[in-house]
């Protein structure tokens, strides 16, 4: 019994709530005064009136008194005059139709008199207007059940003759007199109202009531029915994430649904400020969030605002002025609004209602709305004019523009200071839902912000559900939104759109917003096409014109392509491989197309890997290739046999590079759309921070990819791919949609990351390595870093020599050296001081003003960030007391920690553009003053002194002399240092001494800025024994990396040992934004970086390069490879022949454990690095050891080396190796040593423990080494070790073998006893 | 230096000496399978003249188990007359008395023997040895109060000790009754299969030793007699009784087609409880026999207790060790470094550990992939508490040193239509 009680009650919910009873259609004629001006109040009141008419299935006619013709009347079905002023007078022809006719007649206040003047239409009605009063007592209406306010007390006194045929449906009433009069008759097919019920309608005001009859009056007698509706009001990109959700949070436990109105552009002019949505990523989450939990999107606007802030200004009217904007443009206002839905679609969020904002529009702007949504949920003005604002009571199904409004008629909670002040405001709203609810079938539209106290929002929400409300949840209507290039539907419905030759992507929403469903259309679309969409309840279908078209994975493939990638990390070789590289080279290619395939050569070979070329002409010959590279100019001009070679070789397992849509990628799948995008800002997939921009765009073909196709980089501001690579059959192909770098022969303008995908992508890498970096390392950098982790790095990354910052000593601290040092030392890497002179620290800056150098105005330099020529702080070296004790201060730290040696860097006077920037021109502190006053006989200062004959832009001479005189300084100034550092590393042994300065070859303006001169600083070296680092300024950092090519040519000419030069490289983040270079990254990264090495290494032995923290950190293990330059090798059938002046590392595929170098084992350490010492040698590869019984790692093997080795050889405990290096070299090995001599004789050395490694030192020059390791205990259980395991494991799997197949035996056995 | 190496290097090749070991079992384990399998099929075409025999069971409030019990040893097929089962109750304080003498009252086969007051509660040997001074038979054969043997296994076992007269008894096989009730009672109906396909068979069938199990055996009365009886004071009697006929020169033979089918705990703390029962049990035995076993004369019996030796201290301390030392290198607290295959060591022995077991439980039909699973877990779990179990005793035995008491196992209540008949 009970179950069919509550199958009845369901039934009847269904009932009231899916009515949607199809009336028929009423044709109305509203005939009012005549003024048509959109602005007048007699346009105003019957608009008004044609909105609530849009409730009902009515196609309204307007007309005014005098263009109405006799027999009209006839044509519609229920006719309503508007009187607004005393004066007026229906014609003759009118009152004698409306007299003969039977169609409900609705007359609202004035003019009555006209068809009441005589006694037998008086009598016909049954009552008589006696009198109209402007003002009255009269401030409420009532009837038997409802009481109204009214809110204007103009009036029509009506005199009743026959009460019984006229029926009184409401009173006038006057809450101070009590009186009343007639306010709402009926009498046969007429309809009187006293006064005109739009005007002045409050919330509460007889306008409901009016509103209300309208369904008697039109006998559309719609059922009973109380919706609510709640809006979250004014949400912008920079709202506060948390709140949104917490807003969802509560309302979705209550089970309410409801609208969110977002501004998707957030814009304050003043502040020249932006803020998209789609640049708020978290807030278009948390919009996600509400979505899935129960709400709406509602577009308020696209920026909410015309000239000011955001929210604050209405955005389609001129609200200052109230007219509509000047210059209004419909166009302009598509525009607006389609940017708006742009920002939403490409966040992934679906407005499916609009909401004007500040409910401000001109009729001109609603025209325009009404094309891209159907519905609205807001108030309207009905005509040019804000008074007119008018709100609804119930769902207006065609507004006079054709949408449909749902209505907002309780208002709002203000934020106000008290908080009691927003609960009365609450209690106001819940009231108000009161009068709403006499409507028959009222809704009741509230808007809450989401900043207030969410108890508020309870209280509302608890109050209105308590009065019978149930709450609209606007996704189970029938909405859509279109523009040309997109569509959103909810509720079935049937949609055209022409899609532009196009694909047309839809996708499928659930009610939690979650997409069930998405597809591309299989062809570009060029025609109109109509769709019949069926939606489930709750369902959003989106549609959108693409360019572009993911094709997705069918299943098989996705089964087939997962069963692939099983297959292959089972059962083939994961191992990476060394790159065989072949280039097809066009021989006529020239510009553009020559540079690109030249690009391609140079990128591979800066990192040693080798490139053969393949002319396009010859024979493709493909054999012993795995990587096979096809530019542009090539892919297009190979025969047909050609290309057919190309495919099979992808096919059978081959790698493919090309680039820009050419004639060879669509063999392999790749289409494209006509449509052209310009390619200039680029994302990358493995480095999204790193801004590129292309200095020069390229114009190219979108490209058509596919959903498992791996994307390389994007166009960052349509996310299409760049780069893809693809599977194809067994190979696989990189296929870069423009240029590789049509701009240069050095492949770096474009893809600054191409090598991570070749690396990546195909598991093909460079194997030769130069793991002798050095680089500097400012502990200022890196101060969250422990330095246990730092030097792991360092060790990994294959830096062998750092440079460490020695200025860092404070009041209350100083760094740990002895430590970083220890550190270092033990695991391979050699520590050595770097120093800044003219600045010792900033703590002998501040304990000694005396000696702080001076500008020529007495200041001293870098007092504040105006005064700074660089971020030194220098004191006066010219000073005989601050230079020693700066030097005490120097030696000191030298003599206290266990440095390998001193890199005196940049000893210069700091002085920015010379003698342009006199404020910080240096050196001016009295010892330098007198130093030349003493010399040249006039004061120093004086040549910035524009009225002194020595005034330095009108004295030539003098200008010359204060050039020679600072370069004369500095070189006293090195040269005082390297006297005392050659004494103090006379003392040490072992010491390395380097001088980097600025070289003043190629930028000759050096000497003038900075007081060095190349030539001087070389001069020292006759006396002086120290490495020689020259470094280029910065404006020279962003030219062609091969500079240091020509630069190590010119010093290495210089020296009579060329070993003797390095070079100072710097990499950092220092281009600026809006910089043209060549370049397109800000900082030194990817291909140039590897330039920059491979350059600078092709003349200098040594490159330090700062610094460790400064570059990206991806790049620092390329460099190792992009500074083995001076390895030449090839590839043999079982092996490789290489030559090498210095000792290199060999990295191999982990597959092999073990080669042989001249007959001698080696065996791969760490990242299977093989150590191969300088010389020719044939080293073979394909030794096909059996793994298990190998005693590879038994033997001590050198780790990593400083020095240059010359030979080595490996017995079971015993190494021997022959050496060279200049200053005390570093060996680490991976056993620890137990004897260790040098030239037959036994040298002491003390070990150090590293994190893999056993390290010690030993001394420099030319030697022979004879490492033993262990003892032959160790070596017994190393041995046994061995053994004993492999025999185990043979064992052990033979015996599981023998098991198993008596396991399967005797399911045969058993059956012969069973049977 | 290499010190932690060389122990380290010593640890994993003694533990591989017994997992080697272990696969020998295996392989004789197989091959007394399809030994068995043969003579089962010869034995059923064979009439015998079969001794009389008292079936004791010892029952100290057994109540939940002792009817069906009794139930199952009436449908035993036994020769008429020559049957009799004899349940000792050692002053239990629940209903199995008079469930006793209700099947006493009905059969004239079932006697009822009640210790006296004041000499029972000592434990099983106690109550088998006070039980079998009431005993007028050639055979007795022993079952637990809480089994379900089949119908023909008492036939099979006597029928087999009748045949050899090396033989001082013979042992059949016992499966789990209640193996699907939790994980614990698959893990032990796993374990128990495997035991007895690979060290009791495999033993049986390389050195002809077996030992007493505490139930589904048969032994000659006179035999008892000589050797005065079971020790009182073992935790693991049986174990020890089986030595002791060794030692006389007469051989236990295992048979693994006369099925009894038991319970098992189903708790943790019941399974640790025994666990380190026989653990301490097993230990007694060998410090019993431990000076004499020079003088053995049986030397297969002289090398088997060696192994059990081994197993239960070296194999033990080698585990313990590596399993120490490859935790400590796991935290970077030492730092071991030996070149050899050894990650492939440790998934061969895995694999190796599998393919034992799946072939041992295969011959009872339990080699499922469900099973297939439960053996790869119980390696890195059930197996690994045999540690804490070897500790726990350790701790008992020497350190709190508790006294030897005979903790009965916890009974469940066991649905009849459990009863699992393959």
């Amino acid at each position: 019994m009970k179950r069919i009680v509550i199958i009845h009650i369901a039934l009847l919910l269904f009932n009231t709530v899916i009515v949607a009873q199809k009336y028929p259609l009423k044709k109305v004629l509203i005939i009012s005064e005549n003024k048509t001006d959109l602005k007048s109040e007699a346009s105003g009141v019957t608009r008004d009136l044609a909105q609530l008419l849009g409730h009902f299935n009515t196609q309204v006619t307007f007309e005014s008194i005098s263009s109405y013709k006799a027999d009209e009347i006839n044509k519609f079905n229920v006719l309503f005059y508007i009187g607004l002023t005393p004066e007026n007078h229906p014609t003759g022809v009118l009152v004698r139709d409306i007299l003969n006719s039977s169609i409900p007649v609705v007359w609202l206040n004035t003019g009555m008199a006209e068809l009441l003047k005589n006694a037998e239409n008086q009598n016909k009605y049954g009552f008589n207007v006696v009198k109209y009063l402007e003002n009255s007592e009269f401030d409420s209406v009532k009837t038997n059940t409802c009481y109204y306010t009214k809110g204007r007390s103009e009036i029509n006194l009506v005199q009743i003759i026959k009460i019984k045929e006229v029926k009184t449906l409401a009173v006038a009433f006057s809450s101070k007199t009590k009186k009343q009069t007639p306010y709402m008759l009926k009498s046969g097919n007429l309809w009187y109202i006293a006064d005109i019920p739009f005007l002045g309608a409050k919330v509460t005001d007889r306008y409901l009531l009016f509103a209300d009859k309208l369904h008697d009056i039109l006998n559309e007698l719609h059922p009973e029915s109380h919706t609510a509706i709640l809006r979250i009001e004014d949400v912008t990109p920079l709202y506060d994430p948390e709140k949104l959700r917490q807003v969802a949070d509560f309302l979705s436990e209550r089970r309410i649904p409801f609208l969110v109105a977002v501004i998707p552009i957030y814009v304050n002019p003043q502040k020249n400020e932006q803020v998209n949505l789609s640049d708020r990523p978290e807030v278009v989450n948390a919009l996600g969030y509400m979505v899935s939990h129960g709400g709406s999107i509602v577009m308020h606007g696209a920026t909410h605002q015309n000239t000011g802030v955001s929210a604050n200004d209405a955005e389609f009217w001129d609200a200052a002025n109230s007219t509509p904007l000047r210059d209004e443009n419909p166009d302009e206002y598509a525009k607006k609004i389609e940017s708006g839905l742009n920002e939403f679609v490409k966040c992934g969020l679906y407005p499916i209602a609009w909401e004007t904002p500040h409910y401000m529009g001109s009729t001109t702007f609603f025209n325009v709305i009404s094309k891209y949504f159907s519905t609205s949920v807001e108030q309207r003005m009905s005509i040019n004019n804000f008074d007119y604002g008018q709100y609804f009571p119930y769902l207006i199904n065609r507004d006079l523009y054709g949408q449909k409004i749902f209505p907002e008629n309780l208002g709002y909670v203000p934020l106000k200071p008290d908080i009691r002040d927003s609960r009365a405001a609450v209690d106001k709203l819940i009231n108000n839902a009161k009068a709403i609810y006499q409507v028959r079938d009222g809704i009741a539209g509230c808007f809450f912000h989401p900043f207030l106290d969410i108890e508020l929002l309870k209280t509302l929400v608890d109050g209105i559900t308590a009065q019978g409300y149930s709450f609209l949840n606007l996704k189970k209507e029938n909405n859509w939104v279109k523009t040309r290039d997109f569509v959103i539907l909810t509720g079935s419905q049937t949609y055209t759109i022409n899609p532009g030759n196009s694909y047309l992507y839809e996708q499928f929403t659930d009610q939690n917003n979650k997409v069930i469903r998405k597809s591309f259309s299989k062809n570009r679309i060029k025609v109109d096409i109509t769709k019949k969409i069926v939606l489930r309840s709750g369902e959003l279908y989106f549609a959108q014109a693409v360019d572009y078209k993911i094709k997705e994975v069918s299943f098989k493939d996705k089964v087939i392509n997962k069963s692939k990638s099983l297959y292959r990390s089972w059962f083939e070789n994961p191992d990476w491989q060394p790159a065989r590289i072949k280039v097809v080279w066009n021989p006529d290619a020239l510009g553009t197309a020559w540079f690109d395939q030249s690009s391609f050569i140079s990128v591979f070979r800066n990192l040693n890997m080798l490139v053969d070329t393949l002319f396009l002409n010859e024979a493709m010959n493909l054999t012993h290739c795995n990587l096979l590279v096809v530019p542009f100019s090539s892919a297009d001009l190979l025969s047909k046999e050609s290309k057919n070679q190309v495919h099979k070789y992808v096919e059978e397992g081959g790698n493919l590079v090309t680039d820009c849509r050419n004639g060879l990628i669509n063999k392999f799948g790749i289409t494209f759309s006509d449509s052209k995008m310009n390619l200039h800002y680029i994302r990358d997939k493995y480095f999204p921070k790193e801004s590129i921009t292309w200095q020069i765009n390229q114009l190219v073909n979108v490209l058509d990819y596919n959903a498992d196709d791996e994307i390389f980089c994007e166009d960052a501001t349509s996310g299409l791919p760049v780069a893809i690579g693809r599977d194809y059959q067994h190979g696989k192909i990189i296929y870069l949609n423009s240029a590789f770098d049509p701009l240069t022969s050095k492949g770096y303008s474009y893809y600054p990351f191409f090598m991570e995908y070749v690396q990546r992508y195909f598991n093909l890498h460079p194997i030769i390595k130069n793991q002798n970096l050095e680089f500097y390392f400012d502990p200022g950098f890196r101060n969250n870093s422990n330095p246990e982790e730092l030097v792991q790095q360092w060790v990994k990354q294959g830096i062998r020599r750092i440079h460490v910052a020695g200025w860092h000593q404070y009041p209350n601290y100083t760094y740990d050296y002895a430590s970083l040092i220890k550190l270092a030392h033990s695991n391979g890497i050699l520590v050595y001081a770097w120093l800044e002179p003219p600045q010792v620290s900033k703590k002998f800056w501040d304990n000694h003003p005396e000696w702080r150098e001076k500008n020529y105005l007495g200041q001293d330099i870098h007092k504040d960030e105006e005064l700074k020529a660089s971020w030194r702080y220098p004191v006066a070296l010219t000073d005989k007391n601050c230079f020693n004790a700066a030097m005490a201060e120097y030696l000191g730290m030298l003599n206290k920690f266990d440095f390998d040696g001193v890199n005196i860097a940049e000893l210069c006077f700091d002085a920015g553009l010379g003698f342009n920037e006199p404020q910080i021109f240096t050196p001016m502190h009295p010892s330098a003053v007198d130093q030349f006053q003493r010399i040249y006989g006039y004061n120093l200062k004086e040549i910035f002194n524009p009225s002194s004959s020595f005034y330095w832009k009108s004295n030539r001479k003098a200008r010359e002399q204060v050039i020679a005189f600072r370069v004369d300084k500095i070189t006293e100034l090195h040269q005082a240092f390297l006297s005392e550092i050659s004494s103090f590393a006379k003392t040490k042994g072992d010491f390395d001494v380097v001088v980097t300065f600025y070289d003043t070859y190629l930028s000759p303006e050096m000497i003038e800025y900075s007081g060095v001169n190349s030539d001087n600083i070389i001069e020292l070296r006759k006396k002086y024994k120290f490495h020689l680092q020259p470094e280029d300024p910065l404006n020279k950092w962003s030219t062609d990396p091969d500079r240091y090519i020509e630069m190590g040519k010119i010093y290495a000419g210089k020296l009579v040992d060329p070993s003797d030069l390095m070079l100072d490289l710097n990499i950092f983040k220092f281009r600026d934004k809006d910089q043209v270079t060549p370049f397109p990254t800000l900082i030194q990264t990817g291909l140039e970086s590897y330039q920059l090495i491979k350059a600078a290494s092709v003349w200098a032995q040594r490159v330090s390069i700062y610094s460790e923290s400064s570059c990206n950190s991806q790049d620092i293990p390329y460099f190792s490879y992009a500074s083995s330059g001076m390895v030449q090798y090839k590839y043999l059938e079982d092996g490789f022949q290489v030559s090498s002046p210095r000792s290199f590392v060999l990295q191999l595929p982990k597959s092999i454990k073990v080669i042989h170098i001249d007959e001698t084992d080696a065996y791969g350490h760490r990242d299977n690095h093989f150590l191969i010492p300088a010389g020719d040698h044939r080293i073979i590869t394909d030794l096909n050891e059996i793994q298990g019984f190998s005693h590879y790692n038994v033997h001590p093997q050198l780790l990593s080396f400083s020095g240059n080795l010359l030979k080595v050889e490996c017995f079971l405990q015993t190494i021997l190796f022959k050496y060279e290096s200049e200053e005390r070299a570093i060996a680490s090995l991976n056993y620890m040593p137990s004897l260790v001599r040098v030239d037959n004789k036994i040298y002491p050395v003390k070990i150090l423990k590293g994190d893999d490694c056993f390290t010690i030192m030993l001394p420099s020059g030319n030697h022979h080494v004879e490492i033993v390791t262990g003892g032959k205990y160790s070596y017994g259980i190393n041995m046994a070790s061995i053994w004993s395991m492999s025999a185990i494991s043979i064992y052990g799997i033979v015996a599981s073998l023998l098991l198993f197949s008596f396991f399967i035996a005797l399911k045969f056995i058993r059956k012969r006893y069973n049977s | 230096m290499f010190i932690l190496e060389t122990i380290f290097l010593i640890s994993v090749i003694l533990i591989w000496f017994m997992i080697g070991y272990q696969f020998i079992f295996s392989l004789f384990g197989y091959i007394n399978f399809i030994r068995s399998m043969k003579e089962k099929q010869k034995v059923d075409q064979m009439h015998f003249e079969l001794p009389t025999c008292t079936i004791l069971i010892p029952a100290h409030n057994e109540a939940v188990v002792i009817g069906n019990t009794i139930e199952a040893m009436l449908n035993l097929e036994y020769p008429e007359g020559k049957l009799k089962i004899m349940v000792i109750n050692d002053g239990s304080k629940d209903q199995t008395k008079e469930i006793i003498e209700r099947y006493a009252r009905k059969d004239s086969r079932v006697v009822l023997y009640n210790i006296p007051v004041g000499m029972g509660g000592k434990g099983k040997s106690r109550a088998l040895n006070l039980g079998i001074q009431q005993v007028d038979s050639e055979v007795i054969a022993v079952y637990d109060a809480d089994n379900t043997p089949d119908p023909k296994a008492l036939h099979y076992l006597v029928a087999s000790l009748v045949s050899d007269k090396e033989l001082g008894g013979v042992i059949g096989k016992f499966r789990t009754v209640n193996k699907n009730r939790n994980l614990l009672t698959r893990f032990i109906n796993i374990e128990t299969l495997s035991f007895q396909s690979m060290l009791q068979a495999g033993r049986w069938q390389l050195h002809k030793i077996a030992t007493l199990p505490g139930t589904n055996f048969v032994m000659w009365k006179w035999l008892i007699d000589e050797l005065n009886g079971w020790d009182e004071e073992a935790l693991t009697e049986d174990a020890e009784l089986s030595i002791r006929i060794y030692e006389l020169g007469y051989k236990i033979k295992f048979l693994p087609y006369a099925i009894t089918y038991e319970q098992e705990p189903e708790k943790w703390s019941v399974w640790i409880k025994q666990r380190v029962r026989w653990v301490r049990g097993n230990n007694y035995v060998l410090a019993k026999f431990l000076k004499e076993i020079p003088n053995f004369k049986n030397k297969r019996l002289r090398f088997d207790l060696l192994y059990t030796l081994a197993v239960y201290y070296i194999f033990f301390v080698a585990v313990v060790i590596s399993d120490i030392l490859f935790i400590l290198s796991l935290f970077n607290v030492i730092h071991i470094s030996l070149p050899g295959p050894y990650s492939a060591v440790w998934i061969i022995a895995i694999g190796l550990f599998m393919v034992e077991i799946m072939l041992a439980i295969s011959f009872d039909h339990e080699d499922n992939w469900k099973n297939f699973g439960l053996v790869l877990i119980m390696y890195f779990t059930y197996c690994q508490l045999w540690i804490w179990v070897m500790l726990k005793a350790f701790y008992l035995e020497n350190i709190k040193k508790a006294a030897h008491v005979w903790d009965k196992t916890v009974r469940f209540e066991v649905q009849p239509n459990k009863i699992v008949n393959e």
